[in-house]
C-alpha cells in the first residue's frame, strides 16, 4: 500500500520539515551579515494571543486539550496561550488550525471571521509570514453558569 | 598559510584572559538584552545555546570560529510581541557597533538571529 503524500498548504514547506522559518518583514532575509530565523512555536503563541483577543472568544483547544492544559499549566508546565492551535509553517508563508469555543448567543461566523482577520493581522505585522489559512474549529459553546461550582446539597439535615 | 584579507589573523588574546571569541559572545549578548523588545537569552530548554565565559554562563549566545578567520554569532532570543524582522534588523548593526566598540569589528562574521519564543510585556 502507498503511503498518503500530504500536500503542503505553504509554498516552500514540506511536513515534518524544520521547524523554524526565516521572515523578512523589512529586514533582509538572508544576507552576508546573517540570517533571521522565527521558531514555529512563536508563531503558534502569536496566532493563540490574537484569537484569544476576539470578543466572543471563550477558550482554545478541544475538551481534552483544556483538560489536559489544565493539569499541566497547574504544575507550571505547558502554555494556554498555544493550546488549541496549529501551524505549518513554510519559508515565507504560513497556515494555521485552530480550535475555539466560543460564548453562547455570539454569532460564530462573525466570531470566526474575526479570529481570521486578528490572526492574519498579528501574524504578518509580527513575523512578517504570509497568512494563506486560518482554518476554525468550534467544538464548544460556553454558557456563562458553565463556570459556577454546581451548589453542594448537604447529605444530612 | 595567509589570513583573509582584511581579517586580523586569529590569535589567543590575553594569557589566562577572555578569548576573542569570548569577548565577542559578551558584546553579543549585552547588546541583544539592552535592545528594545528583546527580552533574554533563551538557553534552548536544554543548554546548548549558551556561551561559559569564566564562571559566568550567557545563555542565548553562541560564537563559533569560521574558516576565514572570523567568528560568527547566533543569537537565541525571546522576544515581546513586536515586528521581528526589523527588531532583528536593528539588533544586527547594533551587535556590529559594539563588536567594533572593543576593537574586534574584524573578526566579526554573520550574525544569525533566531527567535525562539516571545512574551507578553509591554514595558522593560
Amino acid at each position: 500500500m502507498e503511503a498518503s503524500q500530504e500536500t503542503p498548504r505553504t509554498s516552500g514547506s514540506t511536513p515534518g520539515s524544520s521547524q523554524r522559518t526565516r521572515t523578512g518583514n523589512g529586514a533582509p532575509l538572508e544576507s552576508e551579515r546573517g540570517t533571521t530565523s522565527i521558531d514555529d512555536t512563536v508563531v503558534t503563541k502569536v496566532a493563540g494571543i490574537a484569537a484569544r483577543e476576539v470578543r466572543g472568544v471563550y477558550d482554545l483547544g478541544g475538551g481534552t486539550a483544556r483538560a489536559l492544559g489544565g493539569v499541566t499549566q497547574a504544575v507550571g508546565l505547558g502554555d494556554e496561550r498555544t493550546q488549541g492551535v496549529s501551524v505549518e509553517v513554510g519559508e515565507r508563508e504560513a497556515a494555521i488550525d485552530l480550535t475555539a469555543v466560543i460564548e453562547y448567543g455570539e454569532s460564530i461566523p462573525q466570531v470566526s471571521e474575526q479570529i481570521r482577520d486578528n490572526i492574519v493581522k498579528r501574524v504578518e505585522g509580527i513575523t512578517g509570514l504570509s497568512v494563506t489559512e486560518v482554518n476554525v474549529t468550534v467544538n464548544d459553546l460556553h454558557f456563562p453558569g458553565d463556570d459556577r461550582p454546581p451548589a453542594e446539597e448537604p447529605r444530612v439535615s | 598559510m595567509t589570513a583573509e584579507k582584511g581579517v586580523a589573523p586569529t590569535t589567543p588574546s590575553r594569557v589566562g584572559g577572555p578569548t576573542d571569541r569570548m569577548l565577542i559572545a559578551g558584546a553579543a549578548i549585552a547588546t541583544a538584552l539592552g535592545e528594545a523588545g528583546v527580552v533574554r537569552g533563551h538557553d534552548g530548554g536544554d543548554g546548548r545555546y549558551a556561551t561559559i565565559v569564566g564562571s559566568e554562563r550567557l545563555p542565548g549566545v553562541v560564537v563559533a570560529a569560521l574558516k576565514s578567520g572570523r567568528y560568527s554569532v547566533d543569537l537565541y532570543l525571546t522576544a515581546e510581541l513586536v515586528p521581528l524582522g526589523p527588531l532583528a534588523g536593528r539588533l544586527r548593526e547594533a551587535v556590529r557597533r559594539n563588536v567594533r566598540a572593543i576593537g574586534l569589528e574584524e573578526l566579526l562574521g554573520p550574525v544569525d538571529i533566531t527567535f525562539l519564543a516571545i512574551e507578553e510585556r509591554t514595558t522593560r
